[in-house]
């Protein structure tokens, strides 16, 4: 369990900076991660990262404790997400030129971010599968996030969370199959 | 990919431009406020300032009854007069006329500049603020009152329609008395003189007259028009100098205090005014409709409006000659300009 509940009421209430600074150390990897589930460009989730952290500093929300920070952290970013789709309704087009450079920044943060080298080829596999199924898979067995945390990250009720998990995995199976590749997690 | 130095000192820098354009826009929000509210206050102050005048001018502009009214009282009573003997003085200021009083009301423009010229002691002008309106007086006259011993310059604004006094005790600097009634403004005398000093005040200024001072005060070219066989050599003609000479009805209680009362008291060879029980107030009432009826005949006749509110005064006094009540009222002959101050009439009603 991170601190960043403690660190964040530590910059909220005592105007601390390193409260957000340890905060952005934590969690800036696997937010960009989560948000890249979402616009599909590692540069786009950087900002939208950014902007999440931004806005802690700026409107300093209040995190009601309902669940972790990192819940709340990531429901936070979802929400800018979903607002830059809904400004962006039409794919970025990404120069030709630009995407081995991506892939390329993407694949030094998997390295950093997920270490295990299986686990990089897992989740390699995730840009194949539709949006919603690369969100709930990345949190569940990336973040390790309960199916509840999942959930309420994504703005879903229960059940129907359950069944996205129950699809997304069926579907990474396949995609794993095809590749013959074996994760025993899933 | 940024790391997370990279990553904080933007987050930073971003934090810090929000908190700089928030103080900006409030900075921005303050001074609008600031102007919409000094807006609101000037508006508030020129609209109360402009009810308060309003108010003052409202509350005390005569009430001036027109002749048609005055025609419907004469023809609604039928007179009773045959028991009076009227004279009909007409008081233009004369040594005569003058020499019968104590005192004579000494005023008009010229009067305020020639005694202003021993005040070169005050200050000309002053600045008071009165009713929450800052205003510039300039220093008119000053005057003793022989009888309380005091001094009293008068200031005055020089706005037409706002006509405002100050009175202010010469020794301590104290507003005594401060007015604001409109074109109709209420002037005491600027000082009361023995009987002896009166007629050469009154010599020295008919002296000083210019041609056209004379043709707007002679009542003889009034009264000549419409009508040259006036006989005026029936009647006493003199100049009365009077305060700032308008003399309407707000002025006359002045008049009436000052001029009819302190004036009789002294001619006792004359008259009486001490002896005043047998005097009902239904003969007062007489003897001024009586005096009313010759001036509305003779305006009549002379092709003169006749105004109400040119009686400035009515005073009941005995004849000291055969103790019969005699009723002094006075009217003012000036037309509504206040140019035309200082014409007076002066009706004696005799009761026989």
């Amino acid at each position: 369990m991170g601190n960043g509940a403690s660190n964040y009421r530590r910059f909220r209430e005592e105007g601390d900076e390193n409260g957000l600074y340890e905060i952005i150390r934590e969690y800036k990897d696997g937010l960009i991660f989560y948000l890249n589930s979402f616009v599909g460009n590692i540069r786009t989730a950087e900002e939208l990262a950014e902007d999440t952290f931004v806005l802690l500093g700026t409107k300093k929300p209040r995190d009601k404790g309902k669940g972790s920070f990192r819940t709340w952290l990531y429901t936070i970013g979802r929400n800018i997400a979903v607002d830059y789709l809904r400004r962006s309704p039409t794919r970025v087009e990404v120069p030709t030129e630009d995407c081995g450079e991506l892939i390329a920044e993407e694949e030094s943060l998997e390295t950093a971010y997920i270490r295990e080298e299986r686990k990089i080829l897992v989740h390699r596999e995730l840009r194949k599968l539709r949006p919603e199924y690369r969100q709930v898979l990345w949190l569940i067995y990336f973040e390790g996030l309960s199916i509840r945390e999942t959930a309420d990250v994504m703005g879903k009720n229960l059940h129907t969370t359950e069944t996205l998990v129950y699809r997304a995995r069926n579907a990474l199976k396949v995609q794993l199959e095809k590749e013959e590749l074996v994760y025993e997690k899933l | 990919m940024k790391s997370c130095d990279e990553m904080a000192k933007d987050v930073f820098r971003r934090i810090e431009e929000h908190k700089t354009e928030r103080r900006e826009r409030r900075k921005k929000t303050v001074r609008m406020l600031i102007v919409v509210a000094c807006f609101c206050v000037s508006i508030t102050v020129v609209a109360s300032g402009a009810a308060a005048v309003y108010y003052v001018i409202q509350e005390t502009e005569p009430q001036v009854a027109s002749s048609e009214t005055v025609s419907e009282i004469i023809s609604s009573q039928e007179p009773e007069n045959k028991e009076y003997e009227v004279k009909v003085y007409f008081a233009s200021g004369s040594e005569e006329f003058a020499g019968k009083f104590k005192g004579v009301q000494v005023g008009g423009r010229k009067s305020e500049i020639a005694i202003s010229k021993n005040i070169d002691a005050y200050d000309r002008t002053i600045t008071k603020t009165i009713l929450g309106v800052e205003e510039e007086y300039s220093l008119v006259s000053v005057w003793s009152n022989e009888y309380s011993e005091q001094q009293i310059i008068r200031y005055r604004s020089d706005e037409m329609y706002k006509h405002k006094h100050l009175y202010i005790k010469a020794e301590t600097g104290e507003i005594v008395y401060y007015n604001d009634i409109g074109l109709y403004s209420q002037q005491p005398v600027d000082r009361y003189v023995k009987k002896d000093e009166a007629i050469e005040i009154a010599k020295e200024y008919i002296s000083n007259f210019t041609d056209d001072d004379l043709s707007r005060y002679d009542i003889k070219t009034i009264l000549s028009e419409g009508k040259n066989s006036t006989n005026y050599d029936n009647y006493t003609v003199s100049f009365v100098l009077s305060t700032g000479g308008q003399g309407l009805y707000v002025a006359h209680r002045v008049n009436v205090k000052k001029w009819g009362g302190e004036c009789y008291k002294y001619e006792a060879g004359k008259y009486n005014n001490n002896e005043m029980k047998n005097v009902t107030t239904d003969m007062m009432d007489k003897a001024i409709y009586t005096a009313e009826m010759k001036m509305f005949d003779l305006c009549k006749e002379n092709g003169i409006l006749f105004n109400y509110t040119k009686k400035q005064s009515a005073k009941m006094v005995y004849s000291a000659e055969d103790g019969c009540p005699v009723m002094l009222v006075t009217y003012s002959l000036a037309e509504d300009s206040p140019k035309a101050a200082g014409a007076n009439i002066l009706f004696e009603v005799k009761m026989k």
